[in-house]
């Protein structure tokens, strides 16, 4: 089933636990640092596990732990997924199974994530079915898993929900290659347009606002605008305007989730569509007493609301001016309600002239796609070596105090980091200053770029594969475990989800965790209740000679979370550090690593000396200071760095 | 002649292999060279095939031609052929081609381009031709850089500038230790790069790495003693920066011209065809001698590299050691050097140009 040139297509939930357990496991401790509450998961309970250390089942607080973390996992996962196959559906309605995968002529490895993990690139929208059908199919198993009875090993809890991770990062670019493809998004093209982030003083016309992540529904509205002459103002909320302004360069992206409640409450909506996902609960009372209307047209998001789908449009357009809310499942039928209903709400409500929350934040460049393989030729060397110091992807949930993610951008950027970003993160940097417009979108050091919505994250992970491809020549195809391995080990990525709080948001954590990306998460990262931190004790192997080599692991940690930005910049210096660095790319990030450090806690790191592996690494300028400071410290060596015992070549240094 | 023919003596040759032979240890050992000349040599007098077996010589990217980006090779074909200029460079870069022609092409199509053996024929040309603009396609390594750092600095023909392509070989070096699969256990290096550079620029790799390295001349005992040298550090457990090539190289090469490449050229990030943008690995004329750069005196910018290589071209994997040329379908197919496919079968220094050559089966 498995050979060598596609060694791990498809796998099933336990099919890389030996990297998960055996390596990743073994390197970094999983740490829990929510208080234990009570179990309730079973009749059984509740369970308080005070008085002796299992449940009423036999789990101990190790799996019952490890247990939560599967259950937010793939529940992250499952949004994710479920948002892919009703966008997936949506898209292959109007535009057919045989739609094909276009990622524009510069893209030549159109879909690295399926690739690696699916083991093949999918050609047509009806072939992403079939990618979809698995990951379905893994998450189905994956819950099982938490039933009564089934999984009670930590680690094996643990090694399951880096498996939800790893099929959430799948779903996520099943979603936006197909948009991409379908809907004719920007291919990876640079110099991305900027567009303004808010909406400008009174209202003009009727608007509708959309809220959640399927962009069809948006680009429906669209097209019938455009195809009617109507003018009617289309906006949405993070996601949806992500990716509606990548079709559209009309729609206002007014603001991420962190301005929901505003708009809201604002009035300023004629009508709010809903689609799945980060949508207040309390939506429909608030907008109800606003005066706006609402257009539930998910299934997942039903909120109680009466179903109007099989009525015609004309009756729910009457039924609604009295109901205010209902539920239209057929998107079609829900765009062209929406705008009648927003060109009557607005010649009729009391409140037409109502005015918007904030006045205009500022710009952000459109979501550009993927990575070009011209652009990864670019940086691909500079990566590896260490000489750019790194590629940091924000991503996630937004935050109140904009200015820490701003800062960080800013400060990383001077330094010749490659920043991306995507998501409300890319809306708070745009609300908080011009950094988009300081900055180009090429992928290369010092550059900014926007990959899109939340799913555009997909496009990070694909081109740390993309690295990892360019410069091992490692086939890719069903390959995941050469390929996290080494980027693991030589690729230097960090991703930063400085405000997430949902399971979705945890489940690309630990898609990119296994993928060998570490995550930072903010202040309230504590609350997902799981960090991975590397072990003192620990070694990797030097393929060439054979040896292993004890060192503490690089990255230092796989998931931890920030106080405040300046010890998150100070993590981010330290987790881009890789075992394959030059002597002059860990010149580059030490002095990062020692600048940050020094102003998050005023002293040099005490760590140096398990950071340089010779005097060769140790910058120029500082290197006196820095040899009197390095007690009991020996010289290592740079080494051709694997953590898997069949990459190494077969004999140890000098024995014959 | 009478040095050369004692460098390929069948004697010392036999000693060479003897002694390499007795120290070779019982586990494989790969070491690489980094220069085209090297490859010439290795392949036009069967050095593999005396080597025991467990010890392989496989060739990196020593080939200055091989690795001139595609888009460098436009830039040269958009002064001949649309900027009126007389484009001088070295032979094989007449033959290579980027993805929409060569030089010869080019010149076919109405350009004027001459064939130099020294950069400094370029001047004659300038001079006999003072009312058209020449530019010289300079593409090489260190050696080639220390001749026009002196000819840029002393050349005064105001029609003369230069479309410089030139590399560093260092830091293509300590890219292959981080490519990874590639398990090399030494290199030797250019002996007329560290004739020029010296040696000490390539302590790091034994100091940092534990890489033995060892500098070789172009005779087949030069390399033999390089591949004996690298051989002897390996079974002595001691990584050191050696010279095999003592009548020509100096552990700190030749001071006046480091000084004149030092004067005239900044170094930059540059593209190596098939491999990419490696970072410190490449020249550009510093800002005062801006006016001879022909880049800025006609103003052009380079183009985005879309595709570097043909597709199903192997050369990417050639020149980095990944694979041999018999292990590339193309290799003596499609792809021979009448007919080249791909740039390791244009240039001399080319691999695949030196095996086709003296078709050796291994």
């Amino acid at each position: 089933m498995f050979n060598k040139s596609c060694p791990n297509p498809s796998p099933d939930i336990t099919d890389l636990r030996d990297w998960d357990i055996n390596i990743l496991l073994k390197t970094y401790t999983p740490e829990y640092p929510k208080p234990m509450k009570n179990c309730s998961l079973c009749a059984l309970g509740p369970c308080g596990f005070a008085k002796d250390n299992h449940g009423k089942c036999g789990i101990d607080k190790e799996g019952l732990k490890a247990r939560e973390i599967l259950l937010d996992s793939t529940i992250g996962a499952s949004g994710h997924t479920s948002f892919a196959r009703r966008l997936l559906d949506d898209l292959i309605s109007r535009y057919g199974r045989d739609c094909p995968v276009d990622m524009g002529e510069w893209v030549r490895i159109k879909t690295p994530l399926i690739t690696l993990i699916f083991g093949k690139s999918p050609k047509t929208l009806g072939e992403m079915e079939e990618v979809l059908s698995y990951v379905e199919r893994g998450i189905t198993h994956l819950l099982s898993s938490i039933n009564y009875g089934t999984e009670a090993s930590g680690e094996d809890f643990i090694s399951k929900a880096l498996h939800a991770g790893m099929l959430d990062s799948l779903a996520l670019e099943v979603a936006d290659i197909s948009q991409i493809s379908a809907l004719n998004f920007p291919k990876g093209a640079s110099d991305s347009p900027l567009i303004q982030v808010g909406l400008d003083g009174n209202k003009k016309k009727p608007f509708i606002l959309i809220i959640g992540h399927n962009s069809v529904i948006g680009t429906d509205i669209v097209h019938i605008l455009e195809e009617k002459g109507l003018d009617v103002d289309i906006g949405a909320l993070c996601c949806a305007a992500s990716d509606l302004s990548r079709h559209y360069s009309g729609a206002r992206l007014i603001g991420n989730q962190a301005d929901q409640l505003d708009f809201i409450k604002s009035g300023i909506a004629d009508v709010i569509i809903l689609d799945a996902q980060c949508i207040r609960p309390d939506v429909i009372n608030l907008a109800r007493k606003a005066g706006s209307l609402i257009i539930a047209t998910s299934p997942e998001t039903a909120l109680g609301l009466k179903d109007f789908t099989t009525h015609s449009s004309e009756k729910v357009i009457e039924i609604l001016s009295s109901e205010r809310a209902g539920i239209i499942f057929d998107k079609k039928k829900a765009a062209d309600i929406a705008i009648n209903s927003a060109i009557e709400s607005y010649r009729t409500k009391s409140i037409s002239n109502g005015s918007t929350p904030n006045s205009y934040y500022g710009s952000i460049r459109i979501g550009r796609g993927p990575v070009r393989d011209s652009e990864i030729r670019g940086v691909a060397p500079s990566i590896v070596m260490g000489e750019i110091p790194g590629i940091v992807g924000f991503f996630g949930c937004p935050e109140k105090d904009r200015s820490d993610i701003y800062k960080m951008a800013e400060e990383l950027l001077k330094r010749g980091y490659i920043v991306a970003t995507g998501g409300c993160s890319s809306i708070d940097l745009a609300k908080a200053g011009d950094i988009f417009k300081q900055h180009r979108d090429t992928f290369d050091s010092g550059n900014l770029i926007n990959f899109g919505s939340c799913v555009s994250a997909s496009h990070l992970l694909g081109a740390c594969i993309k690295i990892a491809s360019v410069v091992s020549h490692r086939p890719i195809e069903g390959n995941y475990i050469e390929i996290a391995d080494y980027i693991l080990n030589r690729v230097g990525a960090v991703l930063v989800l400085w405000g997430a709080f949902t399971q979705k948001a945890f489940a690309g954590t630990l898609g990119a965790v296994r993928l060998g990306i570490p995550v930072i998460l903010g202040p309230r990262g504590k609350g997902y209740s799981l960090n991975l931190s590397g072990k003192r004790e620990s070694s990797v192997f030097d393929a060439r000679i054979g040896d292993r080599m004890n060192t503490i692991p690089h990255p230092s940690h796989l998931i931890v979370h920030a106080r405040n930005r300046e010890e998150a910049l100070a993590l981010i210096s330290r987790l881009c550090i890789r075992h394959s660095d030059t002597t002059q790319g860990r010149k580059i990030k030490l002095r990062n690593y020692m600048e940050f450090y020094k102003n998050a806690r005023g002293e040099n790191p005490p760590d140096l000396g398990d950071l340089i592996r010779t005097e060769y690494d140790i910058p120029d300028e500082i290197k006196t200071e820095i040899l009197h400071i390095l007690h009991d410290w020996t010289p290592g060596w740079i080494p051709d760095p694997t953590l898997l015992s069949d990459k190494i070549r077969g004999r140890v240094h000098g024995s014959y | 002649m009478e040095v050369i023919n004692l460098y390929r003596d069948k004697s010392i040759v036999e000693k060479a292999l003897s002694a390499i032979r007795s120290i070779s240890p019982a586990f494989p050992v790969k070491i690489m060279h980094v220069c085209g000349t090297h490859e010439n040599v290795i392949s036009r007098f069967g050095v593999r095939e005396f080597l025991p077996e467990g010890v392989s010589v496989i060739a990196g990217p020593g080939c200055p031609v091989c690795v001139c980006p595609s888009q460098d090779i436009e830039l040269s074909r958009e002064f001949a052929l649309n900027r009126g200029v007389i484009l001088a460079t070295f032979g094989d870069m007449v033959k290579v081609s980027s993805l929409n022609g060569s030089l010869s092409e080019a010149k076919a199509d109405g350009a004027d381009i001459r064939v130099v053996y020294s950069p400094f024929d370029t001047i004659r040309i300038a001079e006999e031709n003072s009312d058209r603009e020449v530019v010289l396609f300079s593409v090489g390594f260190e050696t080639t850089a220390c001749g026009v750092a002196t000819m840029v600095q002393s050349a005064n023909c105001r029609n003369l500038s230069f479309l410089i392509s030139h590399r560093l070989i260092p830091p293509a070096m300590e890219f292959l230790l981080g490519v990874g699969d590639l398990y090399i256990d030494g290199f030797i290096i250019p002996g007329h790069v560290t004739t020029v550079m010296g040696l000490e620029e390539y302590n790091v790799f034994p100091e940092a790495y534990r890489m033995p390295v060892v500098a070789a001349g172009f005779e087949p005992v030069d390399i033999l003693m390089g591949i004996f040298m690298v051989l002897r550090q390996i079974k002595e457990k001691k990584a050191g920066c050696e010279n095999a090539y003592t009548r020509a190289v100096k552990e700190k090469g030749n001071p006046k011209a480091k000084e004149a490449i030092a004067e005239v050229f900044d170094v930059v990030s540059s593209y190596w065809r098939g491999i990419g943008k490696i970072p410190r690995s490449g020249l550009v004329l510093k800002e005062k001698y801006r006016d001879k750069d022909a880049r800025y005196r006609f103003d052009l910018s380079e183009s985005e590299p879309v595709i570097d290589l043909n597709p199903g071209c192997s050369c990417h994997l050639i020149m980095i050691g990944k694979i041999e040329p018999l292990e590339c379908p193309l290799f003596s197919r499609t792809c021979t050097p009448q007919t080249p496919y791909g740039p390791c079968m244009v240039s001399f220094e080319g691999t695949c140009n030196a095996w086709y050559r003296y078709r050796r089966e291994y």
